[in-house]
């Protein structure tokens, strides 16, 4: 029987309209639901890096002045040369190291390890994220004493299950030149656990200090000096952390670098007095700023491909005045793209667009680990009692225990006009102003780092001073305090003084405190 | 969070000839409870001045003008109270102490209330508070809670963790005004609450917050109050 199914009163007719309709219904709920990581994300728009616009509003002020920092334009960035992602290959302890390993490497031809043409689905940006990750950004030769495998085993870099060095690859040229490949982004952001596994994007243990100090002994004349200035200096600071650098010698320089311990770097824009507790990449996606200053907003993923830009030393490049960083006193107008050098990393190169993409994508997908701590409900009930009774509860609110506010340092007073443009929680909590005051990091404020993954991080404040029973330890504030952590490289011990809470704990409660803080 | 609940007292009404009975405060307390992250914060104030003018008799014809300072916030936390003092707070530098002063007083069938307009951070909001009114011999207490929105007033923002709504007690003990034995009109205008009490101690941190001149206590406010007030 043919059914009219324009007959609105017919039984048959409204039986066919509603099976059409579930049919249509079914249709929209498999396409809804069709969201999983397989699908095409090319469609998505890649964000440009260096766009004019987002990067007005996307670094904070500098402290205490006047003077504004001046990127490159949009045209110089691109007119940079392009980097290639290489393929890469293990590096293996010495003793580890399997026989004919390198002559094995010598065999193959070079290879580009990715092509962001052909990526389509979520996983396989994700895929060549990890890539870009460890992709190095310098290739050393292998008859180079420094950063080579020999270098890593003296410096007593930690090694994982498989016997290798994760935070440096080789790389395979042209010529079977195999070279030891250096400053990737993780060669810094990769930590090997005592177990021999290893966090990558977690708080990282390579000894880059000490490597350094090498190097800076080894190189004679003054370069290393040129060097430590391009990374360091920032002259419209008049401080004493600043103006001994025109005058520091590379011994001295070296006594500063085996000061800094594994988890802690000084990295560019901080100073040898003042250097950077390594963060904890895992959860950035929720993180409001970059850096322990706040250095930079994290308004979408954009944002993050651009901090990381900045970072691969295209910030040698910013003008601060009439200085910058990779030429020195440069009143002039910055020599061609394709001829501008840094003494740290050689030519300038940049990520493409698609490949800071991929890498903002990889490191999206990164969240703390869960912890293997396992303590009794008594404990974590009453550590995180204590956790809400002392206050923690207010600056490190769940889930990702922060409030992604800034605090002033001592000696900064916000400018009026702040509190309209960024969050500021505005009481100091009065931990050591060094690294946001003097140096080209400063912004006069500390952020209100994530509590998330402690239980895999050494090493805490914004300069690595403090193991986390430290933190709550009132002895910190007496002058013969031994920190875990950075202490200096003029005395064993000093005070540490800033973030004054749990000091009254008791015993139990320190403990319990610590114990549910281990599971975030 | 928190917010500064005053003493009631009860100020002479309008006329020259004023009406009430004058209380002198012997001791006060301003406490205040809001929930963060689900357990109870408690916290209190101190610099408290008042001018109480009441006959329990005669409610209608009293009036209580009252006033506290922020900057004396302890909430057992240092940094929590300095925080507290700062501008998403009581910003204590521009806005000074916070004051209620009454506009109707009256006998309910459980013991009293009152109409009064609390001046916390530059809002002024019409509140309603129950209080209780016990007189022995020439000595009387006074007491009465009220709840509130801190962000009717500014005091922080929207947050996941810390609660909108605080309570605020205030607890009085109250002397007959001049300490005479028989109740005593109240003058016009009425003189500050006498006696130093240990809820006045302020704070030893003052020198590090920058008072506004326009702290407006409620001396202050009294002193610009017209000496008449129409009926």
């Amino acid at each position: 029987m043919r059914v009219d199914w324009s007959d609105r009163t017919s039984p048959g007719g409204r039986a066919l309209r509603l099976g059409m309709l579930a049919v249509l219904l079914g249709a929209v709920a498999i396409a809804w639901s069709r969201t999983d990581a397989s699908q095409p994300v090319r469609q998505q728009v890649i964000p440009r890096v260096w766009d004019e616009e987002a990067l007005r509003d996307f670094s904070l002020p500098l402290p205490n002045t006047d003077m504004q920092v001046e990127h490159i334009t949009q045209e110089y960035y691109y007119a940079l040369r392009e980097r290639v992602i290489h393929k890469t290959y293990p590096m293996y302890h010495p003793d580890f190291e399997p026989p004919g390993y390198l002559d094995s490497l010598r065999a193959l031809a070079p290879a580009s390890a990715l092509d962001t043409d052909t990526i389509d689905t979520e996983e396989e940006w994700i895929r060549a994220g990890e890539l870009v990750f460890d992709a190095p950004q310098l290739y050393l030769p292998l008859s180079r004493p420094f950063f080579n495998a020999a270098a890593l085993a003296r410096a007593n870099a930690p090694v994982t299950r498989d016997g290798t060095f994760p935070f440096q690859r080789y790389v395979v040229l042209e010529n079977s030149d195999v070279r030891v490949g250096v400053l990737a982004c993780g060669t810094c952001h990769t930590r090997v656990m005592p177990d021999g596994s290893v966090v990558k994007g977690g708080q990282g243990n390579y000894p880059a200090n000490r490597l350094l100090a090498e190097v800076v002994l080894a190189i004679g004349g003054e370069p290393p000096l040129r060097a430590h200035r391009e990374q360091f200096r920032a002259p419209w600071i008049d401080h004493p952390s600043q103006t001994m650098m025109d005058t520091i010698t590379r011994t001295r320089v070296a006594e500063y670098f085996r000061a800094v311990p594994d988890g802690v770097h000084t990295r560019q824009g901080t100073s040898p007095t003042y250097p950077a507790s390594i963060p904890d990449l895992r959860g950035i996606r929720h993180e409001r700023f970059f850096d322990a200053t706040g250095i930079m907003q994290q308004r979408s993923i954009g944002d993050l491909m651009r901090y990381a830009a900045f970072n691969q030393f295209v910030d040698h490049l910013n003008r601060y005045g009439d200085f910058v960083p990779s030429l020195g006193n440069h009143p002039g107008p910055l020599p061609p793209p394709d001829s501008v050098t840094s003494v740290v990393n050689g030519p300038f190169t940049r990520f493409s667009d698609a490949q800071a993409f991929a890498l903002a994508k990889y490191l999206y997908s990164l969240e703390p680990l869960p912890s293997p701590h396992e303590y009794d409900a008594e404990t974590l009930a009453l550590g995180e009692r204590v956790f809400i009774e002392e206050g923690c509860v207010t600056c490190h609110p769940p889930p990702h225990f922060t409030n992604n506010e800034l605090t002033p340092a001592p000696g900064f007073e916000p400018p009026e006009d702040h509190y309209d443009r960024f969050p500021i929680f505005d009481v100091s909590v009065e931990t050591d102003p060094g690294l946001t005051l003097y140096t080209r990091r400063g912004t006069g404020y500390y952020k209100v780092p994530s509590l998330r993954g402690l239980w895999y991080r050494d090493l805490l404040f914004h300069d690595g001073s403090l193991s986390l029973e430290q933190v709550l330890d009132p002895s910190r504030l007496e002058d013969d305090f031994v920190p875990a952590g950075f202490r200096g490289a003029d005395s064993p011990s000093r005070a540490v003084p800033g973030h004054p809470f749990g000091f009254e704990l008791g015993e139990r409660e320190k403990a319990a405190l610590i114990a549910y803080l281990r599971t975030l | 969070m928190g917010a500064g609940l005053i003493a009631l007292y009860v100020a002479a009404p309008s006329s020259v000839l004023a009406q009430g009975v004058a209380w002198a405060v012997d001791r006060a307390s301003v406490t205040f409870q809001v929930r963060n992250a689900g357990l109870a914060v408690h916290g209190s104030f101190g610099g408290i001045e008042a001018d109480v003018c009441f006959d329990p008799d005669d409610p209608e014809s009293g009036s209580l003008v009252a006033s506290v300072d922020p900057a004396t916030i302890e909430t057992g936390i240092e940094m929590r109270n300095r925080h507290l003092m700062r501008r998403g707070y009581f910003h204590v530098e521009k806005y000074g102490a916070v004051v209620i002063r009454s506009i109707r007083l009256r006998a309910t069938g459980t013991g009293y209330a009152g109409t009064f307009l609390l001046s916390i951070r530059g809002v002024e909001r019409q509140v309603e508070i129950p209080f209780v009114f016990d007189t022995s011999g020439s000595r009387a207490r006074i007491s009465g809670s009220l709840t509130l929105d801190r962000r009717d007033y500014g005091l922080g923002k929207r947050s996941l963790i810390l609660a909108d709504e605080v309570t605020v007690h205030v607890a009085l003990t109250l002397v007959r005004g001049a300490g005479s034995r028989t109740p005593q009109p109240c003058a016009t205008p009425p003189g500050r609450g006498a006696g130093a009490h240990p809820a006045r101690d302020l704070k030893a941190d003052r020198a590090s917050v920058r008072r506004s001149v326009r702290t407006r206590t409620a001396r202050a406010y009294l002193a610009q109050r017209p000496r008449s007030i129409p009926p």
